[in-house]
């Protein structure tokens, strides 16, 4: 429709005003440049490169922020349910300071609800990650994971039940996002970095298959060594100050015969009295109060530090896939055979970080060496994940399978080790046998958890179906977990055999991925829908992108990314979800996301 | 002081407590019965394990429940008026059970379960009757004693008894006649159930005042042991006549009997006689020859002036003879011309008046071994008194005025062990010495009045000495150097000179130290009051008894091995002042039993368990204001298993304000406090309330939740963001338009030409520019000079859309919606006319709002039609016409609208 104009428009060289008062041409001959007044000694590229070591840099800042964030939290978390465990178990301060309340009962509630809730992840947890965008979902989890340290206070069936409900639907969304954002930021970091390639290149074209790994490896490097490190956070309440109240061995122990491959269950003998004394109310109060306020420090640090994973445009275009498509995709991925192949390795991560926790720590550790060896026999773990997670980047020069099939390995080792060996309950001897397993498990643990995650960042380029895919890893951790707390009654016998044969199926599972895609089979992948922009946004009142001027609305017309040869690999097109909006032009699988022009750098830009 | 404001909210969560009257049961151990035995006003056997004493019980049912399930022997006092069945089924280990209810009535089954149950005995002081079931005892198959004290069971028939009893009592009833006990019981009686006679050890009748008689023949077969008829008004000769088939023992203890039962004795041939506290004033030999079958005779207070010559002769087999509190003047039981040996072994003189011991007065009792002298008004002791006495190893000289002894006094009692010279004024020389009897070991003495501060001589081979001395005396010496076995010390008042740093030497052996009077402060080191200096490494009890005179408390501590330790009256009556738990005892660490009488003890704390690691029962006894520290509750797995705070009161502080709730749960440590603690508000207040529930009332304890609340409501915060963050592009422009709506009606219409930068404001979408442009622009602009706000034209570059709608449209007079098919359909416009309703729907002065149609719209298609037409006046909309003619209607309607709106 032509429309009249209602007023000068910029650029437009209508009949009045092609001069102001100034005397200099206006419209799009303009020199603007001029008119502003450029630096007398502006180097472009200097600039250039400073503004994108400075963008480089705050994708630095935002890693180790959530880094920090995650691990803060998950010590905070860790370090609480340990000493309030212990603390429950103790039958006199149960009795004395909860009387009739039926403690026991609200911890196996509470456990529950840490166990099962997130069972239920997978429904919303892409919904949820879509809805608020990966920072806020962020803020969001790390929050709740405070809301349970401040129901602490106020230990009530009332509280910690409903807090643990919700924490437990938190975990999965978390976690997900956290891994989705280091990911990103690895992306983001190598197009800061290789800003001058794609300068010369369409900008539309994404970068070469693989091109951002090196940059994933150290950034999952950085976040596990980070956050196995809270492990070791988890146990400073216990070594300053749970420690002092506690029995030593040869009282809790007195009834422990059976330790290691022929304990049964978790700690069975154990005795129901652990304190020597009760700590005093005020002390707790105390300890939760700084375990509080370094959780109000990791949301404080999640919310100032970490910048947005995505520009708000490409946050828009995210969430404008339909809340349906968004729901049914994470199962849709199911089809893509590299996923089914890494299911089995999802399962044994769960496993194995819950047996480091409760198997190894407990029915060989305190079993056999006492409860008050508990927190440094998790301190050694922790600290051994953590400086193998570094380990992980010699996977810069080794194969990518290198690193995951080592740990794996290792664990394998470990685990048939720990078949046949049962330590003496109160026996000290053999501790160093204890440490050292538990260093190695951690070492294991760190190989498995970073070589997983960088391998999803790698396989799954595309930031349209991250979030997907570590909601499909951690949801099947969760239930990996869920089935550990399921058979914690198990002998530890059944135990080890599982996780061997989880292990065993996990490692042929995965090489057999492996050279699936070696010989070039192509994964089936879902189609991610184009965004509609039917919400009402702020910037997409109206169907059309009011920002977009004609010329580049044309080539977006026109160039378009190829169809099924964007991505990686072949997109389904048989199996499109959800009607396609408006006329396309033929012969183009789709028209570029608006995002794509929001690489250009017209966004408010994120830091 | 915000916990004030909590509380009322709190209690609606948490149930009241109900009061402190549930526990009012006493539970202790066997083996520290003696500790308690004060408040336990009933009768049990301390050898077993577990016992319980509750008073005031109105429910069974109720108190019963609170009971530990491995009691063993039990009192209930109390209301209760029925024994329901299966009362104590819970307790199958119970073996003595004694009720003082008020009971009525035992129903059938009701000590069904007690299978082991040995003594059982029903007390009550009322007057009611009382009803048996036959079959009441009929499952007590260990059931040996049975004591009824009942005003009256007469009216019971045919009770069973279990075939396991030796021992009946029926006290203090309306029993009349002996003869009644085979209706009650007919069992007891030969023939009626069973073949065999019934044994008793023991036929309990005493204190039956209105027992006086003994039908013949009642208790026909009986084979009795033991027959108190104490406090009764029978006679001993009716006994003969029950027919009874053997009787060992008669007591007949106040009895207004005149002369000894001799014809009783002689039918039954008793071995046992207690005829104390009779007025029987003189023996005839007569009946005397016929009490030869006796081997234990009690005589006490009867009134007996002189013994009948021939006495011991005419009881050939007496083994035990107390002729206590009797005027006897002169013991001549030895009558020199007879020649006749008892047996006797046990000889009781005492409170007699006795003046003198003649010389060999005892010569005859060569196997005595027990000489009680007490009270007694010897002075003077010969030496030869003592004669003959080859086995004598107990004699009790005290309470006499006895001031000197003869030469040698001792020599003929080789066998003396002990020895009690306590209240006498026996003028110690120091050359004096306890030579002759080498097995001594029980000596307890009197520090002479006489002259002072000498050294004393006392055998070295004593294992137990008790010393008394008047206060104000100089100090005496002990001659021997060391005494190597010496066990038990008593030292009553302060006379003896010891020294600190070689008691230890002296007393290695010690076991057990008393230590009365004043003289506990002699043993605090003068310069440090915290420090006692009595290093005994074998002690064992200590004992402490001030005379209320201490001016400081005295920390005992540093003793390994001390397991009981007693402290009584340690607080100054003149000037009482509160001490701490820790002021009084330090490191104990094998303490099992610490029993606090009157120190003025005001602060129990955990720090005061620290030294006491093995502490077992910890006693509180008449200490008022105790304040039992919240540290102890974090104390409390190492807390004494048994706590008696008894005849004390609670401090009425929020400090014991833990103590209410934790009584409750406590799981290991049985506390005991006297139920009835009161607390006496502020003052002014004359009502005195429970103090636990005041306590719990008034006392803020919620910082934990106070921590929550605030934490959570932080969090809250902080988690909403994401949620704001996300409704920053809907609803929240509504509520940003309704508030700047609610602001500018506050400011109220102050500067109102101000307000408005636009006259019209023209909402429309893109595809009706046209229009606007074409035919409105110019009639509005150009004709009428109105400004007119255009979205394309006037809105803020850079803002967002969505602000910039609705800051537009607040800062115009009049909203315009040009409203077609298309523009409905366009989110913008959608909201515009969304923001002008709800405007218009807010400010208390509605903007105008006008609609346009540019083509006919469905009604389906406006959204929320029926509100727009709620608000719409007839005059407020319009349709543009086609028709060239008809527009000017348009325009002249627009005019006139516009005009009303102010804009003429």
């Amino acid at each position: 429709m032509a429309e009249p104009p209602l007023y000068p428009v910029a650029g437009a060289a209508g009949p009045q005003g092609d001069e102001d008062r100034l005397g200099l041409p206006d419209g799009a001959d303009a020199p603007l440049d001029e008119l502003v007044g450029a630096y007398p000694n502006y180097n472009e590229e200097e600039e250039e490169r400073r503004y994108y070591r400075r963008k480089r840099l705050g994708v630095l800042k935002n890693v180790l922020a959530a880094s920090a964030g995650g691990t803060l939290t998950y010590g905070v978390y860790l370090g609480l349910l340990q000493m309030q465990l212990i603390l429950h178990y103790d039958e006199t301060y149960r009795e004395v300071k909860y009387g009739n309340m039926g403690l026991p009962d609200i911890d196996s509630k509470m456990l529950i609800g840490i166990n099962v809730t997130p069972i239920a992840a997978l429904l919303y947890t892409p919904v949820l990650i879509r809805f608020f965008g990966t920072k806020w979902m962020m803020f969001l989890g790390v929050g709740i994971y405070a809301l349970f340290v401040s129901t602490n206070y106020w230990e009530r069936y009332y509280t910690l039940v409903p807090s643990a409900v919700a924490l437990g639907m938190a975990i999965v969304p978390l976690w997900a996002s956290m891994g989705n954002y280091i990911t990103r930021m690895a992306q983001k970091y190598y197009e800061y970095s290789h800003y001058k390639e794609r300068d010369g290149q369409d900008p539309q074209q994404r970068p070469p298959r693989g091109s951002h790994a090196p940059y994933l490896l150290v950034f999952q490097a950085i976040f596990y060594s980070f956050f196995h490190l809270s492990f070791a956070c988890a146990q400073l309440p216990m070594v300053y100050f749970l420690n002092n109240y506690l029995y030593d061995l040869n009282h809790t122990l007195y009834n422990v015969h059976s330790c290691g491959t022929n304990s049964q269950g978790i700690l069975s003998g154990f005795n129901k009295t652990v304190l020597r004394t009760l700590p005093r109310s005020r002390n707790l109060i105390v300890v939760e109060s700084v375990l509080m306020a370094v959780a109000f420090v990791a949301m404080l640090l999640v919310l100032g530090l970490c910048g947005a994973a995505y520009r708000p445009t490409e946050e828009i275009d995210l969430r404008s896939v339909g809340w349906g498509n968004i729901f049914q995709l994470p199962f849709k991925h199911v089809r893509d055979f590299r996923l089914r192949h890494l299911t089995p390795f999802f399962i044994y991560s769960g496993f194995e970080v819950l047996f480091a926790c409760t198997g190894l720590a407990l029915g060989y550790g305190v079993c056999s060496i006492g409860l008050e060896r508990l927190a440094y026999l998790l301190v050694a773990y922790s600290l051994g994940a953590s400086a193998s997670s570094l380990l992980c980047l010699l996977g810069l020069w080794l194969p990518r399978h290198v690193p995951l099939v080592s740990g794996s390995g290792l664990h394998l080792l470990l685990t048939v080790g720990l078949f046949f060996w049962a330590p003496t309950p109160k026996v000290l001897q053999h501790m160093w046998i204890l440490y050292v397993a538990a260093v190695l498990w951690g070492v294991g643990s760190a190989l498995n958890k970073t070589g997983l995650s960088t391998l999803l960042g790698i396989l799954y380029e595309d930031k349209e179906r991250q979030d997907f895919i570590f909601t499909i890893y951690h949801w099947w951790q969760a239930v990996a977990i869920f089935v550990v707390y399921l058979g914690s009654s198990l002998p530890m016998k059944a135990k080890l055999a599982v996780l061997l044969l989880t292990l065993v199926v996990a490692m042929i599972s995965y090489l057999v991925m492996e050279q699936k895609l070696r010989r070039g089979v192509v994964p089936r992948q879902p189609r991610i829908p184009r965004p509609q922009h039917k919400v009402r946004g702020y910037r997409y009142l109206e169907e059309d992108n009011s920002d977009e001027s004609d010329a580049e609305g044309e080539r977006y017309g026109g160039g378009g990314g190829g169809g099924g040869g964007r991505g990686d690999g072949g997109e389904d097109e048989a199996l499109l979800s959800g009607p396609r909006p408006g006329p396309e032009p033929a012969g183009f699988g789709r028209r570029p996301c608006p995002y794509e022009q929001a690489q250009e750098g017209d966004g408010p830009e994120e830091q | 002081m915000d916990g004030h404001l909590l509380l009322p909210g709190l209690l609606l969560f948490l149930p009241l407590t109900t009061g402190w009257t549930a526990s009012n049961c006493l539970v202790t151990e066997g083996s520290r019965l003696h500790l308690v035995s004060r408040f336990f006003l009933c009768r049990l056997d301390s050898s077993l394990p577990l016992l319980a004493f509750c008073s005031g019980v109105s429910n069974l049912t109720q108190a019963l429940e609170a009971m530990p399930q491995g009691i063993e022997g039990l009192c209930l006092g109390g209301s209760a008026s029925v024994l329901p069945p299966d009362a104590f089924s819970r307790f199958p280990g119970l073996k003595i059970l004694r009720l003082f209810l008020s009971l009525t009535k035992v129903l059938p089954g009701a000590l069904r379960g007690l299978e082991q149950l040995q003594q059982l005995s029903f007390t009550c002081h009322c007057v009611k009757d009382f009803f048996l079931p036959p079959d009441a005892f009929g499952n007590l198959s260990s059931l040996q004693h049975l004591h009824f004290q009942y005003p009256c069971l007469d009216r019971n028939l045919s009770v069973r008894l279990p075939p396991t009893l030796r021992r009946l009592g029926i006290s203090r009833s309306c029993l009349q006649d002996v003869g009644k006990l085979a209706d009650i019981f007919p069992d007891l009686v030969l023939g009626r159930s069973s073949g065999d006679a019934w044994t008793l050890d023991v036929l309990d009748l005493s204190f039956n005042r209105k027992l006086t008689m003994a039908s013949p023949g009642a208790l026909q077969g009986l084979q009795v042991g033991t027959l108190n008829l104490g406090h009764t008004m029978i006679t001993a000769a009716a006994v003969k006549g029950l027919g009874l088939r053997r009787l060992d023992a008669l007591s007949v203890e106040h009895t207004d009997m005149t002369e000894l039962p001799a014809e009783a004795v002689a039918r039954f041939e008793l071995q046992e006689l207690n005829v104390g506290f009779t007025r029987i004033g003189r023996i005839t030999p007569e009946a005397l020859a016929s009490c030869g079958s006796l081997k234990s005779l009690s005589l006490k207070n009867s009134g007996l002036t002189d013994l009948p010559p021939g006495f011991l002769a005419a009881l050939p087999g007496l083994q035990r003879l107390n002729l206590g509190s009797n005027k006897l003047q002169s013991a001549v039981l030895c009558t020199n011309e007879t020649g006749v040996v008892s047996g006797l072994g046990v000889l009781d003189l005492s409170h007699n008046g006795l003046q003198s011991l003649p010389p060999g007065a005892f010569s005859c009792l060569p196997h005595l071994q027990e000489l009680l002298l007490q009270g007694n008004q010897l002075d003077w002791l010969e030496g030869q008194v003592f004669q003959g006495l080859r086995r004598l190893e107990r004699l009790d000289l005290s309470y006499n005025p006895l001031v000197t002894l003869g030469e040698a006094w001792l020599a003929h009692l080789p066998e003396l062990t002990t020895l009690n010279l306590l209240s006498t004024s026996i003028m110690l020389s120091p050359t004096w010495d306890f030579w002759g009897p080498e097995n001594l070991h029980d000596l307890r003495l009197q520090f002479p009045s006489g002259p002072s501060g000498a050294v004393l001589s006392v055998p070295t081979r004593l294992t137990s000495l008790e010393l008394c001395a008047a206060p104000g005396r100089k100090l005496w010496k002990l001659a021997s150097p060391i005494f190597p076995v010496l066990q038990t010390l008593t030292l009553n008042g302060w006379g003896l000179q010891l020294e600190a740093r070689n008691i230890t030497k002296i007393f290695p052996a010690l076991r057990q130290l008393f230590l009365l009077g004043n003289s506990l402060e002699a043993l605090c080191s003068q310069d440090t009051s915290s420090f006692f200096l009595l290093q005994l490494p074998r002690l064992q009890y200590l004992r402490v008894q001030g005379d209320g005179h201490s001016p400081r408390p005295c920390c005992i501590t540093g003793l390994p091995n001390l397991q009981e330790l007693e402290l009584r009256r340690l607080q100054s009556r003149a000037r009482p002042h509160s001490v701490r738990l820790e002021e009084l005892v330090g490191e104990l660490p094998r303490l099992q039993v610490l029993r606090l009488s009157q120190t003025g003890l005001e602060t129990l704390s955990a720090t005061a368990f620290q030294g006491l690691g093995s502490l077992q029962v910890l006693v509180l006894d008449r200490e008022a204001g105790i304040v039992l520290d919240g540290s102890l509750q974090e104390h409390s797995p190492q807390m004494p298993q048994y706590m008696y705070i008894l005849s004390s009161s609670l401090a009425c502080q929020c400090a014991n304000a833990w103590l209410g709730p934790w009584l409750k749960r406590t799981p290991r440590t049985y506390v005991h406090i006297e139920p009835r603690q009161l607390c006496r508000p502020e003052a002014g207040g004359h009502s005195k309330s429970p103090l636990f529930p005041f306590l719990w009332s008034r006392c803020p304890k919620t910082l934990g939740l106070e921590l929550f609340l605030g934490s959570s409501a932080l969090l809250f915060l902080l988690i909403s963001l994401p949620f704001l963050q996300e409704a920053r592009n809907s609803w929240i422009l509504y509520l940003q338009a309704l508030f700047r709506a609610w602001l500018q009606d506050l400011r109220g219409r102050k500067g109102e030409g101000k307000r408005f930068l636009y006259d019209v404001f023209v909402s429309h979408c893109r595809q009706d520019q046209a229009w606007v442009v074409q035919e409105l622009l110019p009639t509005l602009e150009g004709s009428r000079g109105l400004r007119l706000c255009l979205p394309e034209r006037d809105f803020e570059p850079g803002n967002d859309v969505a602000d910039n709608v609705a800051e537009s449209m607040a800062s115009s007079r009049v909203t315009l919606c040009v409203l077609s098919c298309q523009a409905l359909g366009t989110p913008r416009c959608c909201l515009e006319l969304h923001l002008a309703t709800s405007l218009l729907l807010a400010t208390p002065h509605p903007p105008v709002l006008l609609v346009v149609f540019l083509e006919p719209v469905s009604r389906h298609q406006l959204p929320r039609y029926h509100r727009l037409a709620r608000l719409l006046r007839r005059g407020d909309y319009y349709v543009w016409p086609k028709e060239d003619e008809r527009k000017d209607d348009f325009w002249a309607w627009l005019g006139s609208r516009l005009g009303q709106a102010g804009l003429g």
